[in-house]
């Protein structure tokens, strides 16, 4: 009987791709740590073109995966080629999704970092963009696989809804909700500097459970209250600016700063 | 140990036909497990294994609209299981439990007239009444049938609204849509502008409304300021059903479970609950 | 109270007492964990906890797990599935249950008792041993349990037991409580002078348990009713953070998501519920987003309403038990209780 089978006849593999612009490649680290389904994922997809992991580089994918922010002029032109090709296109990780750490810089003048990074010398430093960007803010994106680093299990998960040609699930509501039922005690209550309330789940909330308060690097969640954070903050004997600076590290892109920003005091360091 | 409710039974799909580019009414092998004699506003749920499981609306009942032995629905491409599900085709199997919901039986509504009132896709949760009152139609007084959609090409069962209209002798069909083209040469405006054609006794009769949150509140006030009575007014509420037995929660409103209490309402029975309509 | 049924236990009987529990059971206490305490499985010989503050999850972790597999599945070379229900477990015995979390267990029984019986469930109940355990001080300190009747609860213990001091004076409540401690003691009764004590320390706990209500849980429905257009549920919404923690760290909290998981080449997988609850952000949204019940505000009326009037209108008991967890876990410190008692204020 004909069922949806989530696999594809093995004879026409999906092609997918892997692309890193600004990044530190760890979330394609993370996709050859996969081991024990790697082997399952190699039979599901053909990979042609992925620079961690093989040589051979070919440009006909019908899935491409993007790791990184966008930050030189040529990252532009580059993405809108991969976007053009992939009939599918994936953010994968905070760089790709968020802008990530590379957009710390963002409030910073080009001759600030210069000053401030290089001492001065101008030197051998690449042209920059005036901000690091996520995918989403100069291309199409289809899906985002959120994280620092993504995670392997969800990577697959979304793999499977695609290939089974439905939506992956991306979950809604805070880490919180993940942490609280792993039975972690509250990072606040410890006066550890959590956002974890108006970060998006999706982790297990995995950080807290081994000491180390969220940074939300998958994002905010899709209800968040910032005034409640920073009262939070207040409450738990921690300055609200603290707040904004433990956003500030992957939620510095212009447009998914704003609303924190608007509701928090600045932080110390901008 | 009984039997674990949440388990589902395979059931054969006999029809898939596309009506819309998002809309597939299929016909499927009733489930057997116990015996599947739902009424018109239950629900059943249904599943792909590995994808999830959606509450949906019942489009024809065994031995009324639909065949012995089998149910309709009409599935809109709406998330992550639909996706897939209206990708199914005829042999292909799905996953059912049910029914589910509260059983309102009919003795009540008989010797009067019926108003029954379906907006965009509620018209398939609404199409068992009205399969129902022309099935025995000789137990009701006048039937009038309101359908309204956002354009032309939304209209669904539109066979069925055919069929329905050839009967104008003892059924009355009316038809019209937010916007439409000029090609359109049907009624325009919201559904509530039907209302005014209604010449059935409205104090004599029981009016079913099932339809998009924003098409309640506006018929409500028009059909209670025509002067139909509280207790006669029935509407299905859609709410995210994903146990179906009361147990999570998901689905309640104020102090009710829609899966055990509704999805079938009078409007008396909710009419104080801020969380209704 | 009553010191019929009442016996001694000697401090050091309890390794016997697990031991007994053993042979039948899973034996589970609080345990500490890191700077709190958690229910952890217990072995004959580890020492048990007759000290400890309430546990950040309820007991309902262990009857209702945060995931549970509703089913798994396989698919067939043909395409057909076949599904399977989660296997039989060992049932559980409880050791040193508070009267907030008997309370807890009391709700989840007439939750399923009123509805329909979830048999995953209400099996892990009805096979549970559970041992209750006497407070003589709050374990926190937005705790209202005296108001709601927790306090003293000792229902659905098998054996209740008050440590005070080098014996545990043990209540005998069912049949099979009273074979297990036969077993496990000579069946002692309380000493007058041990009678006097256990007397005098409930006498003196009262004062470690002030009142904070000023009326009855019973006319909690009343209050909330007249409660409802009011701007205390904005007032205190401004403040909640819709991170769900109120509802997972509460003992009468039911709601739960279902999903499906499997692997890439999704041959088998699993059905599985996940806890979930009227805080948690997404909840009352349907296919295509409309949400039934938008803002902080209406949610979180929604969750004081179901707690204070539609659970006792509904099962018959009030679900709230005062333990104080949905206060002392919520990052901004939104109280039940003094919302309970601003809508009672003139109740």
């Amino acid at each position: 009987m004909a069922n949806p089978s989530p696999a594809p006849a093995p004879q026409a593999l999906p092609k997918a791709a892997f692309f890193s612009f600004a990044s530190c490649e760890g979330c394609q680290l993370q996709v050859l740590s996969i081991e024990d389904q790697l082997l399952t994922l190699l039979g599901a997809v053909e990979i042609v073109n992925f620079r961690e992991a093989i040589d051979d580089r070919r440009d006909d994918y019908d899935i491409a995966f993007i790791e990184g922010s966008l930050v030189r002029p040529e990252d532009i032109e580059e993405i809108q080629q991969i976007r053009k090709r992939a009939r599918i296109l994936i953010a994968i990780g905070a760089c790709a999704c968020l802008g990530g750490v590379n957009a710390i810089r963002n409030k910073r003048t080009p001759a600030q970092l210069a000053r401030e990074v290089y001492d001065g010398r101008q030197d051998g430093v690449f042209k920059t963009l005036s901000d690091a960007s996520p995918v989403r803010s100069v291309v199409q994106v289809d899906y985002e696989l959120r994280g620092c680093p993504i995670d392997r299990d969800e990577l697959l998960e979304t793999l499977r809804s695609l290939l089974a040609g439905t939506v992956p699930y991306v979950p809604p509501f805070a880490v919180c909700v993940q942490c609280t039922m792993r039975g972690t005690p509250c990072m606040l209550e410890r006066g550890l500097p959590c956002v974890g309330s108006v970060a998006r789940a999706g982790c297990e909330a995995i950080c807290p459970a081994f000491g180390a308060p969220c940074e939300a690097c998958r994002g905010v969640h899709d209800s968040p209250n910032f005034e409640a954070l920073g009262e939070a903050f207040f409450r738990h004997g921690l300055p609200r600016y603290v707040a904004a600076e433990k956003l500030q590290l992957f939620n510095n892109y212009k447009e998914i700063r704003e609303p924190w920003e608007k509701a928090l005091p600045s932080p110390s360091i901008t | 140990m009984v039997q674990n409710r949440m388990i589902p039974e395979p059931c054969r799909i006999y029809e898939a036909m596309q009506q819309t580019p998002r809309e597939v009414h299929f016909v499927v092998e009733a489930p057997k497990r116990e015996p599947f004699r739902p009424e018109p506003g239950q629900f059943v749920m249904i599943s792909i294994p590995g994808i999830g499981e959606a509450p949906i609306s019942l489009a024809a009942l065994p031995g009324e609209g639909a065949a012995e032995g089998t149910f309709e629905m009409l599935i809109r491409r709406a998330g992550r299981l639909t996706n897939l599900i209206t990708r199914l085709k005829p042999g292909d199997t799905m996953y059912v439990r049910g029914p589910f919901g509260r059983r309102v039986t009919w003795e009540k509504f008989e010797g009067s007239n019926l108003i029954l009132i379906a907006g965009g896709l509620g018209l398939a949760p609404l199409r068992p009444f009205v399969q129902r009152s022309l099935l025995h139609r000789e137990l009701f007084r006048r039937i009038d049938i309101l359908v309204g959609a956002r354009a032309p090409e939304e209209i669904l069962f539109k066979e069925d609204l055919a069929s329905w209209s050839a009967r104008r002798d003892d059924v009355r069909v009316l038809v019209s849509v937010d916007a439409a083209r000029s090609t359109w040469s049907g009624r325009i405006g919201v559904i509530t502008t039907l209302f005014d054609e209604i010449d059935a006794d409205v104090e004599d009769a029981y009016a079913f409304i099932c339809g998009p949150p924003v098409m309640y509140r506006h018929c409500l006030r028009k059909l209670l300021g025509m002067g139909l009575y509280e207790n006669h007014l029935w509407m299905t509420l859609e709410r995210r059903m994903k146990c179906g037995i009361g147990l999570c929660g998901n689905c309640q409103m104020n102090g009710l479970y829609v899966c055990q209490e509704g999805p079938l309402f009078s409007y008396r029975e909710v009419r104080h609950l801020k969380e209704a309509v | 109270m009553t010191e019929r049924d009442v016996y001694r236990l000697p401090r050091e009987r309890l390794g016997a007492l697990v031991a007994r529990l053993e042979r039948d059971y899973r034996v589970l206490g609080p345990a500490p964990r890191g700077d709190t305490y958690a229910w952890e499985e217990l072995r004959p010989g580890d020492p048990v906890s007759l000290d400890y503050p309430t546990t950040m999850l309820p007991l309902r972790a262990l009857l209702a797990p945060q995931r549970e597999v509703l089913f798994t599945f396989r698919r067939g070379d043909d395409g057909e599935v076949a599904f399977d229900p989660p296997a039989d477990e060992r049932p559980l015995a409880l050791l040193g249950v508070h009267g907030c979390d008997l309370t807890g267990l009391r709700v989840l029984r007439a939750f399923h008792d009123s509805g329909t019986r979830d048999r995953l469930v209400t099996n892990r109940l009805d096979r549970a041993f559970i041992v209750g355990l006497a407070c003589w001080v709050p374990c926190l300190g937005e705790a209202f349990c005296r108001d709601m009747g927790s306090l003293d609860n000792e229902i659905p213990a098998d054996l209740y037991a008050w440590d005070i001091g080098d014996v545990l004076l043990v209540k005998v409540l069912t049949n099979r409580g009273r074979d297990v401690l036969t077993e496990v003691t000579p069946m002692e009764a309380a000493t007058a002078e041990e009678v006097v004590t256990l007397r005098r320390r409930l006498r003196v706990r009262l004062e470690a348990f002030p009142q904070h209500l000023k009326f009855a849980p019973e006319r909690l429905p009343i209050a909330l009713e007249a409660a409802e257009g009011d701007l205390l549920w904005d007032a205190n919404a401004d403040r909640c953070l819709s991170c769900g923690r109120c509802n997972l760290v509460c003992p009468t909290c039911t709601c739960f998501d279902v999903t499906d998981a499997s692997p890439l080449d999704g041959r088998t997988g699993v059905r599985v519920r996940t806890w979930t609850g009227c805080q948690v952000t997404g909840f009352s949204r349907v296919a295509g987003g409309h949400d039934f019940r938008p803002g902080r505000a209406q949610q979180l009326r929604y969750r004081i309403f179901r707690k204070g009037k539609y659970m006792p209108e509904r099962y018959g008991m009030v679900g709230c038990t005062g333990c104080g967890r949905c206060p002392h876990h919520c990052p901004t410190r939104i109280s039940i209780r003094e919302i309970f008692r601003q809508v009672g204020g003139t109740a």
